[in-house]
């Protein structure tokens, strides 16, 4: 087929040059302005995409924020039993803020404007308030040690100080 | 909340997962059957028939010296056999003092065949003839008559009214039987009288000999008797002559023979020497028998011949039974009937192997050169060992091979192996004691050093104490020491000199104190003693005994003590509550748990049960049931005392559990002293009906205590089942109660399912005690119920959690692994193989 | 109205018992003597008298005279060496029986309290005195300790009379009422549960609706919202 096309073209090559000078000479349509898309300045573009930067980062850093609905959804979803299913989506509630937090920094590289930190401050935030949720949750599950009872296994016995022998008498 | 379907599931499965299953049978466990001293033996052409001091009637195969069949009468605490006859059927007379019963068994197969009571009406000493089918019984009453009647031993009919024959020379302690005279020693003469025939007149012949000689029965050809003077005897035709042979007072006749033991001193390899002579011909002959080292003194019971080929059996003062075959004067089988009345019980692990104790001995050199061949020749006795199968009398990685001591009533030490189906390892047989108890000074698991232990024991004649220290794993004497004075009180201190050797502290009666051995560590102990109801305990010192003080329990019976076993461990130490909060047991190593049992003019006769602190005296709890009888059955254990009695108003036995707690906070978590009371502890009680008839009473115990705890209860109808402590544990009142919180719901009768008994379809006969120790593996533990039988089981309350099932497919799990193993690598050739093809695309 | 006649005939059967066992309750005076200097036979000086008036009261009148100069000192030195306290205890009961016990404590926890002892009087069910024990309330123990005199002045003794609980007995009854109460709301719960599927299960159904109505609108959002979640 493109050899085709190509043979083709090459039929008409010879016409192509005088072509182009006739519509040179063409006027524009109506209501067209060449220089429209132009009058755009350079310097109204760069502040439209930085907008869009900060426009964006916000969505980021807001993003945990805006999750925290859906995860209480699904911590009620998950009710408090201890089983598969509930223990895996506490591990994910609270995985995912902690390595959220720990990747912060790659998130917010290409991040670079004047309320950066205070992105990173929000975004923190709001990881932190759902690691908090999860951990409500593992409370309301009962898988913090918090009870005295957790730690029970690990008190040892008292030491004896006195030492007893005997019983009844044998004479 | 709870719904009863739910208990009963989860007790279901609780319970039947701890019965075995029939392929188990005798995997882990041994019983072996005992009869007891022999009183009388009769020889039949396929069996031996014996009646026992234990009062039992039983039947030995001649050949192996196996148990046919046994069988159990009255309580040999009142009821001895008394006659023992073996025509076709065996007759037995049993009894005491005025209550006889004669019955009628079939040799073969043991089953009873008739039976019937005999109850005097006024005591005397009873003397029984049998002939034919005519039982006559011999009431002497001493220095005035005898009473003579005549039964029909299979209906008990009276077959000639009782007559009543004034003879002043009835004695009774110096009168035997001589079929079918009844025959007498009295002022230097011998009377006898003909009871079986009636119209027989008393005659008497004078025997010379002072007022010190004796009678004993002659079972010969004629009748006659054995007149015994000091050591030796001579045989007494009756109304013939006075033989002249002078033979020992052991002589038995067999047909026309006489057979006599006596000590063969010339031979230090064979000690005894079966002497015989024939009555008629006078024939005399003598075989030395190699007579096994470790038995006691032997006497002749019984012994039957067929032409020259005789067999003996021997009775020895340690209870042994031995059956010797003449003229070989081969020693076919022996039974060690000392193991039917055990008096202490102790477990003791085996040493490392030579070769870990090489393995551990191996980095002590610096050499390169000497740890390079030490370490190539303990490989080389690993694989030797390896190839040859043979592991020997080592300790085993769970700690479930064990050697068990027993101290035995008549003084005899065994050693008993837990595997291998109870095969005696050795025997110490001391002389002339009475062993009270087993104390353990040192175990195995100080290697190189050797286990030590400790017999404590009264001798016989002077009641003075004797102690003794053996090798409990070899058996090897390590000194016997006779105290001149009689023992109090003794028990082993806590404190390890240098060679880890614990001291044995023993007080004599005149509260004297004497450490053993002697250069020993000084210790500071607390001691207390139970006199009747007086209860005084002390403090001791370096420079003695001081009273520190005491307890006065008022006019009663003591009926129990019990204090935790010494090598309990308490592994938690609260209870946690629906909550999740704790609430703190009350560990009191210190405790005493009493029990008596009072006369009462209203409630007939209370039981009290006290728990004591034994260092202060303080009484921390008592309780009191009226209207209670015995038997009482006390187990202590961690924080809590269960006991059980006969509640007389109802007529059932109450089992009863008592907890006690701290509260919901530890006074002290760090060290326990029994001086620092800050509060009351806090009792729970609860109280069961049992459906069956305790006789004894455990607890099983666990190497670190983490296992759910068993109570172990041997029941008079001759099973031992486990229930467990979480079913007696007693309920907090104003608590949900449910399997969230692992609780059972209060059932006023505990379940017993066949399944909790631990001795399947193996009753056991008279249990005694049940003897529990831990075993290395966490789970599980070591049972041993003696008394008449002897049984070894091991249980697992939690089940064997730390085990790889039974039935685990090692070979599965390998097959797969390797599979894996090999499925990847084929896969990550395949991966690269497809990866080099794609990149050359 | 059965059950209202039999309750007070119950408890007047309880009452009666309990008369029974302590009927002779009465007073038990117990004299009481301490040793101060460590000896091997101890010897025992006068501290103090007690009257317990009534057994089943436990109600007790305390007369202990201030210690000496001389008993101060050497209740002192007794603390600071870490020795014992030992006191010897004269029952009288009323029928006229005299019994003595020990007691033994560490006299530096008696003085570490400052003199605050607890004297506990045990009894069995009759109401006899079986042991009488001394007692400190502490949490902890001492290994000798120096308390200055002016702490040690008089004892401010409490005497506890610990009488023996009745043991329990077997609960049959609350047990059957219990079977009872389960057998017949078992009953009523076969009767009541008769209710459409909807009505029995509605909580389990509509989370699951939810659910549905849930994913099928915020699909292309929620999976957005997840990726920003991961902080990717």
């Amino acid at each position: 087929m493109s050899t085709k096309l190509q043979i083709r073209r090459q039929k008409w090559a010879l016409d192509n040059t005088r072509n182009r000078s006739v519509a040179e000479g063409l006027a524009a349509p109506p209501a067209f302005s060449p220089s429209g898309p132009a009058s755009s300045s350079d310097v109204s573009k760069k502040t439209d995409v930085s907008r869009l930067i900060t426009k964006k980062s916000w969505d980021l850093a807001l993003a945990p924020l805006k999750q925290v609905p859906m995860n209480l959804f699904i911590m009620y979803m998950a009710g408090n039993s201890i089983s598969i299913f509930p223990i895996m989506m506490v591990g994910m509630l609270l995985m995912r803020p902690v390595q959220a937090i720990f990747a912060t920094k790659s998130t917010f590289k290409m991040v670079e404007n004047s309320s950066a930190f205070k992105q990173m401050f929000v975004y923190i935030l709001g990881n932190c308030i759902n690691i908090g949720l999860a951990l409500y949750k593992c409370q309301s599950m009962g898988l913090l040690p918090t009870h005295s009872s957790d730690w029970l296994a690990f008190v040892e016995p008292p030491v004896r100080l006195e030492y007893l022998g005997g019983g009844v008498s044998l004479l | 909340m709870t719904n009863l379907g739910h208990f009963i599931t989860l007790c279901a499965t609780i319970l039947s997962a701890h019965a075995i299953y029939e392929d188990q049978v005798g995997k882990f466990d041994w019983k072996r059957s005992f009869i007891g001293k022999v009183k009388h033996a009769q020889f039949d052409t396929k069996r031996l028939i014996v009646t026992t001091h234990e009062n039992i009637i039983a039947s030995l195969s001649p050949k192996t010296g196996e148990i046919q069949w046994r069988q159990l009468m009255e309580d040999p605490q009142e009821h001895q056999p008394q006659l023992l006859h073996l025509d076709k059927d065996a007759v037995t007379v049993s009894g005491g003092k005025s209550r006889f019963y004669v019955r009628g068994w079939d040799a073969p197969t043991g089953s009873l065949l008739w039976e019937w009571p005999l109850v005097l009406d006024r005591p005397g000493d009873s003397f029984w003839l049998l002939q034919g089918d005519l039982l006559v019984h011999v009431l002497a009453i001493k220095g005035s008559h005898m009473e003579v009647t005549q039964f029909s031993v299979k209906t008990g009919e009276v077959r000639a009214k009782t007559r009543k024959i004034p003879e002043t020379w009835v004695s009774g302690d110096k009168c035997v039987t001589a079929n079918p005279y009844f025959v007498c020693v009295f002022n230097g003469q011998l009377f006898w009288l003909d009871v079986v025939n009636e119209g027989g007149r008393a005659s008497s012949q004078p025997i010379q000999g002072g007022p010190d000689c004796n009678l004993l029965e002659f079972d010969g050809p004629k009748p006659a008797v054995l007149l015994v003077r000091q050591n030796s005897a001579k045989i007494v035709e009756l109304g013939g002559a006075v033989l002249p042979h002078e033979v020992a007072p052991n002589a038995v006749s067999i047909g026309s023979s006489v057979f006599q033991l006596e000590a063969n001193l010339d031979n230090l390899d064979k000690l005894v020497r079966v002497k015989s002579f024939d009555l008629v011909s006078g024939r005399e002959s003598s075989v030395e028998i190699d007579y096994p080292l470790g038995l006691g003194g032997p006497y002749i019971v019984s012994g039957q011949c067929r032409g020259p080929a005789c067999e003996l059996l021997l009775s020895s003062t340690d209870h042994a039974l031995t059956l010797v075959r003449l003229p070989e004067g081969r020693v076919s089988w022996t039974r060690e009937e000392a193991l039917s009345n055990i008096i202490s019980v102790e477990f003791f692990e085996l040493p490392v192997s030579d070769l870990e104790a090489s393995i551990e001995t191996e980095f002590t050199d610096n050499d390169v050169i000497t740890m390079f061949t030490r370490r190539i020749s303990t490989q080389t006795k690993q694989l030797v060992n390896l190839v040859s199968g043979q592991f020997g009398s080592t300790r085993d990685d769970f700690g479930l091979h064990r050697i068990i001591v027993v101290a035995t009533a008549v003084g005899k030490l065994f050693g008993i192996d837990t595997l291998r189906n109870g095969s005696i390892v050795w025997t110490y047989r001391l002389p002339n004691v009475k062993p009270v108890m087993l104390l353990v000074q040192r175990t195995a698991r100080h290697a190189p050093l050797p286990a030590q232990c400790v017999l404590l024991a009264q001798d016989v004649t002077t009641g003075g104490g004797v102690l003794f220290a053996f090798d409990p794993i070899s058996g090897e004497s390590r000194g016997l020491d006779r105290l001149s004075y009689r023992i109090k009180q003794a028990f082993v201190a806590p404190n390890e000199d240098e060679e880890h050797l614990k001291p044995v502290i023993v007080i004599g009666a005149d509260d004297s104190v004497r450490v053993f051995p002697e250069r020993g560590p000084k210790t500071v102990a607390y001691v207390y003693t139970i006199d009747q109801s007086l209860v005084q305990g002390y403090r001791l010192e370096p420079d003695g005994l001081k009273p520190v003080w005491n307890l006065n329990l008022g006019v009663c019976d003591l009926v129990g003590v019990s204090t935790r076993p010494v090598t309990e461990r308490v592994h938690s130490q609260g209870r946690v509550l629906h909550d999740r909060s704790v609430h703190y047991k009350y560990v009191n190593p210190n405790l005493i748990a009493l029990a008596t049992l009072s006369e009462d003019p209203v409630h007939k006769s209370v039981l009290n049960v006290f728990l004591v602190d034994g260092v202060t005296g303080f009484v921390v709890y008592s309780t009191s049931h009226k209207k209670a009888k015995g038997p009482v059955h006390l187990v202590h254990s961690e924080n809590w005392l269960v006991y059980t009695f006969f509640n007389e108003r109802f007529r059932r036995t109450e089992i009863v559990a008592t907890e006690l707690y701290e509260g919901s906070i530890q006074s002290n978590s760090t060290v326990f002293s029994s001086f620092a009371i800050s509060q009351l502890p806090e009792v729970k009680t609860e109280s069961y009906i049992l459906p069956a008839n305790p006789v004894s009473m455990s607890v099983t115990l666990t190497e670190r205590g983490i296992t759910n705890k068993f109570l172990l209860v041997g029941t008079s109808s001759g099973s031992v089942v486990e229930i467990p402590w979480m079913l007696l544990q007693p309920r907090f009142a104003d608590m949900p109660c449910g399997p969230e919180e692992s609780c059972f719901p209060y059932m006023p009768e505990i379940a017993i399912p066949p399944e909790a008994t631990i001795n399947y379809n193996q009753t056991l006969a008279r249990i005694r005690k049940i003897a529990v120790a831990p075993a290395k593996l966490e789970s599980t533990s070591h049972v041993l119920v003696h008394g008449l039988d002897l049984f070894y089981t091991r249980v697992a309350p939690s089940k064997t959690f730390d085990l790889l099932k039974e039935d685990f497919d090692h070979r599965l799990i390998v097959l797969v692994l390797v599979g894996l193993v090999v499925a990847s690598y084929v896969t990550k050739y395949l991966a690269a193989k497809k990866a080099l093809r794609q990149a050359w695309k | 109205m059965l059950k209202i006649l039999t309750l007070p005939c119950f408890l007047f059967i309880i009452r009666s018992s309990l008369a029974s066992n302590l009927e002779h309750d009465g007073w038990a005076n117990i004299k009481l003597e301490h040793c101060l200097v460590p000896s091997a036979s101890p010897v025992f000086t006068e501290r103090g008298n007690i009257t317990i008036q009534s057994l089943r009261l436990g109600q007790a009148i305390v007369k202990q005279n201030p210690l000496t100069e001389q008993e101060k000192n050497q209740l002192r030195d007794l603390a600071a060496k870490n020795q014992f306290y030992q006191i010897r205890s004269t029952v009288v009961a009323s029928d006229g029986a005299e019994n003595t016990f020990l007691s033994t404590i560490k006299a530096c926890m008696l003085a570490e309290s400052e003199l605050d002892d607890k004297l506990s009087v045990s009894l069995d069910y009759t109401g006899r005195v079986i042991g009488v024990t001394l007692l400190i309330a502490s949490s902890s123990t001492c290994e000798g300790a120096f308390v200055p005199l002016s702490k040690l002045k008089q004892f401010t003794t409490h005497v506890y009379v610990r009488h023996s609980d009745v043991g329990p007995i077997p609960n049959t009854q609350s047990y059957i009422e219990k079977l009872e109460r389960e057998k017949e709301a078992r009953e009523r719960g076969e009767v009541k549960d008769n209710r459409s599927i909807l009505a029995k299960y509605w909580m389990y159904i509509v989370p699951v609706v939810i659910l549905l109505m849930v994913s099928s609108m915020a699909n292309p959002e929620a999976a957005a919202g997840n990726g920003g979640g991961a902080g990717r």
